[in-house]
């Protein structure tokens, strides 16, 4: 494919996202203050960075388990409870840069421990990482006190890597992870095979331990980034229950979206223009006042159903469309 | 063979001591057991409750064991319940009014008694009077701030507006904007902001040259459908200078943090949180606090005591009733000094507002003086004045 | 040659070893339960022993039931996240539509109408990934944004935090209704257990779950079964809303939430495979949500301090599948 066409392939749903988003704003009068469309503007900007960046970091930590075959529930978890380490730790001393980096072996020891489960237990990943997903939040009940942590996103030094500008930097280095894991490691390479034939791939001599260890180092690096990052945005309270899966949910949205996009240049750019693309959604939906409640949820339910039925169904819908051009050449 | 007669003699000897204790032991006085359901299972509030029942668990000799309910999911609830009631308790002290009438059948099942804490029950005040707050097995409730159309929460807003604009004429505040949580889950927080507005037009009204203006609460802008608030806030509400928001301060500072205006806008909340007071008054953007005072918790407990004990204070009502604490409003540096000498930050049982023997002098099995008057009347010294 | 006493021993040695490596797994997850109920009569001895049995009836009856009818998905190696949410969804509109019709009636109709909403929801559950060529996770979370919207706005339309049914539903006395429960979860136990093990419904489900694509090729339709096998769970999801209901009698917009993972849990504590296939059993919905609910009553009532009960219920989780769910050969397990 010509490199301009996959640029215009790529950068198509964001695009047509935000213009769909502008012309239904401009068509909202919820939308004008005071004469006002507060639809553009530097809020914009910022809502879509802010919420992007985010979302690329815990997309990218989801699709690196994914890509291998591996749902990994625990990655929310991980990402809680490593926020509430290190940012207690970076409130302690004073250091954002430590905050980031004990993040980051945080981040490696918690997705190294859940490997190590999985392999050494030999447990079916979904159970193993339930079990793992039960213990990080249970253990967030008894770090520090079990308070969480609530005012480190206050203080604006600690804080710089959860805005502008310091926001780019652990996202950056999240997607530079994650290429460098995917095309420059064998393990990131080969991984594709395991996902679609596991046995097949072991057969052939992939060392699927090696495989899930290193991922798994790679992936809590990338958690750790994605924690400092939202510690810098959130107060950070104790879970329990699985609540932490519903951050998974959550953001499993551009994962499944990315994958799609990303057949026009890869997974990582996939990946961060459909978070650019939801977070233009999303701001579009809270300035027509639907960005809580009800119906956000229902509206975001069937955007997300509309999108994968599309994706799915793309051969058939050129299909489809292709019959329709030769009748009507024929006619 | 000798050995085998040793071992003997010693299990005989051991089986003796014991034998002997348990009389003693059974001699003893039964602990009563109280079961307390919290809002949230971890931060200074749930510490500082903690500390403050375990100084009384001597003193009243006493036994309380925690659990956390839930504010959406009644059989949550419920199932807390049963299990405090299985685990032995005699009286639990709930924080939520969810499912509360199969709870209170659960524990008229099991002769044990409720009580209400920091929640005002007006779900069941209003829908429900009959089978909760004429139930038997429930004793009443204290609610933070008055209950329901009581409660003057607008008015303290106003006041804490007004002293910040004469504590820094150089920079007051004239334009203002408000939060609420929807009416469906705080219907009285609507009649909060009514009340502020009013107050503010009867202040404009004989100050024309200090006049404040209010973004009226739009229903679709300004209710907080219990997540943070979003950044299109500031673009519906342009120039304004301060934020009163009437839930909480936790779902609105966050999203004033990250559109940057944390240094130049004011914030007047409902609750308070960890840290709160690094950015508080001269040191950032809070302005006003509202703090529970955790010993409140003392009016549940001393009737659910009174009862489990058969004795009732002369005086006592024939139904149940709800009635509120003062709270603890932080409207300044000093207000905060004083603050931060309170059981709520300093966790000392030494520093909150009354004492154990102040406590079991309160109850009517201890103190045959003891009166329902006096009891209310100490929920009405918990002010942030009141810190010793 | 004659069957000497010492060959027949050694063979009924053999067959009882033998009986015991086969069913290891469903042997520990027995083992799981029976643990917790000793430990149930252990710190519940004396007065209260009662009231806390029909109390653990009470919070395992709608597991049970949810878990009852999951069995059918699971085995099929699906999941639905959206479980929670529907179920409710389904109470609110019980309780609404009693109070509009009013009387006995109004709850029948409630129910039935709930009923027939849970049914479709299954069928497109079921068919829609099919014929849109979507994974059945994503009509699922498809499924969960709705209800999760439904459930918002139902309750803002009532301008009250709960609501409650006028009609009563729960008989007056405990025992009757400790009788009532355990009379219904014992009827759709023997139901499910029916369809499961005896019928093409239990057969081919559990087919699809083992290999989907030797299932197809071998005749079974694919479309037909995982229809009924969603339309099974929206069956268990509508009776137990309706349990829930009399044991709540009220509902609000968090009702039903976190039971889809509750429900997980529940099962694979009871030794379900989540891949599914021919090792699922039926008996695994019942011994995980029994196990499920005694774990948090047995922490409560043991004292365990409540900062550390999730941490302990994490641990004897994870000690639980480490023993009835590993898998020492081949490939890393799936």
């Amino acid at each position: 494919m010509k490199l301009t066409k996959k640029i215009f392939l790529t950068l198509l749903f964001p695009v047509l996202m935000f213009l769909a988003m502008w012309a239904i704003t401009a068509a909202n009068p919820a939308c004008y203050v005071n004469g006002k469309f507060i639809f553009l503007g530097f809020d914009l900007v910022r809502f879509v960075i802010l919420n992007a960046c985010q979302s690329i970091c815990v997309a990218l930590a989801i699709w690196m388990q994914l890509k291998n075959g591996r749902f990994d529930f625990s990655n929310g978890a991980a990402m809680i409870l490593t926020a509430i380490i290190a940012g207690n730790i970076g409130l302690r001393t004073g250091s954002p840069w430590l905050t980031l980096l004990v993040a980051v072996l945080c981040g490696i020891i918690l997705c190294a421990i859940t490997a190590a489960v999985y392999m050494l237990g030999r447990l079916p990943i979904v159970i193993a990482t339930i079990g793992m997903t039960l213990l990080y939040e249970s253990l967030t009940y008894l770090v520090f006190g079990g308070g969480g942590i609530s005012n480190f996103y206050q203080n604006d030094t600690l804080s710089i890597f959860g805005h502008l500008p310091g926001i780019f930097f652990p996202t950056a280095l999240a997607m530079g992870i994650f290429l460098f894991y995917s095309n420059c490691t064998v393990t990131g390479r080969k991984g594709k095979i395991l996902a679609n034939n596991q046995a097949a791939g072991v057969n052939i001599g992939i060392w699927e331990e090696a495989n899930v260890s290193q991922t798994s180092m790679f992936c809590g690096a990338i958690v750790g980034l994605a924690a400092t990052i939202y510690v810098s945005q959130n107060q950070v309270l104790p879970q329990s229950g699985l609540s932490t899966s519903g951050i998974m949910f959550s953001y499993i949205v551009p994962v499944y979206m990315g994958m799609f996009i990303g057949l026009a240049s890869n997974d990582v750019i996939g990946i961060s223009i459909a978070a650019i693309a939801m977070a233009i959604f999303n701001y579009g939906l809270n300035c027509m006042n639907l960005g809580g409640g009800g119906w956000q949820q229902i509206i975001m339910g069937v955007f997300v159903m509309c999108f994968y039925t599309f994706s799915a169904q793309l051969d058939n819908i050129k299909k489809a469309f292709r019959r329709l051009t030769k009748k009507e050449a024929v006619a | 063979m000798k050995s085998t007669k040793k071992v003997l003699a010693l299990v005989l000897t051991l089986a003796l001591v014991f034998a002997l204790a348990a009389p003693t032991a059974m001699a003893k006085a039964r602990t009563t057991k109280i079961g307390v359901g919290l809002y949230q299972d971890s931060g200074a509030a749930v510490t500082a409750v903690k500390s403050y029942l375990g100084s009384l668990e001597d003193a009243l000799n006493v036994k309380f064991t925690y659990t956390v309910l839930s504010n959406t999911d009644e059989a949550q609830n419920i199932t807390k319940v049963q299990e405090l009631i299985a685990a032995g308790c005699d009286g639990i002290i709930c924080t939520m009014d969810m499912g509360t009438e199969a709870i209170l059948q659960e524990c008229a099942d099991a002769g044990v008694y409720l009580a209400g804490y920091l929640c005002d029950y007006d779900t069941s005040f209003r829908n429900n009077y009959d089978n909760v707050f004429k139930n038997e097995f429930f004793l009443g409730t204290v609610a933070d701030g008055g209950c329901a159309d009581e409660a003057r929460r607008g008015y303290d807003f106003f006041d804490s507006v007004i002293e910040y604009n004469e504590r820094t004429p150089d920079a007051p505040i004239r334009h203002v904007a408000m939060t609420v949580f929807p009416a469906f889950a705080f219907p009285y927080q609507q009649s909060f902001a009514a009340q502020f507005v009013e107050k503010v037009e009867e202040y404009n009204a004989a100050n024309p040259d200090k006049a404040i203006e209010v973004d009226p609460l739009s229903d679709e802008t300004d209710i907080l459908m219990f997540r943070p608030m979003d950044s299109t806030y500031f673009s519906k509400h342009p120039g304004i200078d301060a934020i009163v928001s009437i839930c909480s301060g936790s779902f609105v500072y966050p999203t004033m943090v990250s559109a940057g205006v944390s240094n130049t806008m004011k914030l007047f909340a409902a609750g308070y949180n960890d840290g709160d007071e690094a950015v508080f008054g001269s040191k950032g953007a809070y302005q006003m606090e509202i703090v529970s005072p955790v010993e409140a918790i003392t009016y549940p407990l001393v009737l659910l005591l009174n009862k489990i004990n058969g004795v009732e204070f002369p005086d006592q009502p024939a139904e149940a009733e709800r009635r509120g604490s003062s709270v603890l409003l932080i409207n300044s540096d000093e207000d905060l000094a004083k603050f931060q000498n309170s059981i709520y930050l300093s966790f000392k049982p030494e520093d909150a507002f009354l004492s154990p023997e102040d406590v079991v002098a309160l109850t009517a099995y201890n103190n045959p003086d003891a009166t329902y008057a006096g009891l209310v009347d100490v929920l009405a010294h918990m002010t942030i004045d009141d810190i010793k | 040659m004659p069957e000497t006493v010492t060959s027949r021993r050694t063979d009924e040695r053999t067959s009882f070893f033998t009986f015991i490596k086969n069913h290891t797994m469903d042997l520990l997850a027995y083992a799981g339960l029976a643990v917790m109920l000793i430990l149930f009569l252990i710190f519940n001895s004396g007065p209260r022993l009662m009231y806390n049995f029909s109390a653990v009836v009470q919070a395992a009856a709608v597991y049970s039931i949810l878990a009852l009818g999951a069995v059918f998905i699971y085995s099929m190696g699906f999941m639905d996240v959206s479980l929670g949410q529907q179920v409710g969804v389904y109470v609110i509109l019980m309780i609404l539509i009693g109070n509009k019709i009013g009387g006995p009636a109004g709850v029948v109709v409630g129910f039935l109408v709930t009923l027939a909403l849970a049914l479709a929801c299954g069928a497109i559950n079921g068919a829609v990934s099919i014929f849109l060529g979507l994974p059945s996770i994503v009509t699922s979370l498809f499924l969960m944004f709705f209800f999760t919207g439904a459930q918002y706005l139902l309750m803002e339309s009532t301008g009250e935090n709960t609501i409650k049914l006028l009609q009563t539903v729960k008989p007056a006395d405990r025992n009757t209704y400790t009788l009532m429960l355990i009379g219904i979860i014992a009827l759709l136990a023997v139901i499910g257990t029916y369809f499961f093990n005896y019928t093409k419904l239990g057969k081919y489900t559990r087919a699809i779950g083992a290999n989907k694509v030797a299932a197809k090729q071998s005749g079974i339709s694919l479309v037909k079964w995982q229809v009924l096998g969603y339309m099974a769970l929206g069956f268990c999801a509508a009776v137990a809303s309706f349990v829930l209901l009399t044991r709540t009698g009220t509902a609000g917009k968090g009702t039903g939430s976190g039971y889809a993972m509750d429900i997980m849990i529940c099962l694979i504590l009871g030794g379900m495979p989540l891949k599914g296939g021919m090792k699922s059993k039926i008996s695994c919905a019942l011994v995980g949500a029994f196990t499920y609910t005694l774990l948090s009553n047995v922490l409560t009532t043991m004292g365990v301090p409540l900062n550390w009960v999730n941490f302990v219920k994490a641990l004897i989780f994870l000690v639980i599948v480490l023993l009835t769910c590993r898998k020492p050969n081949g490939v890393l397990p799936r």
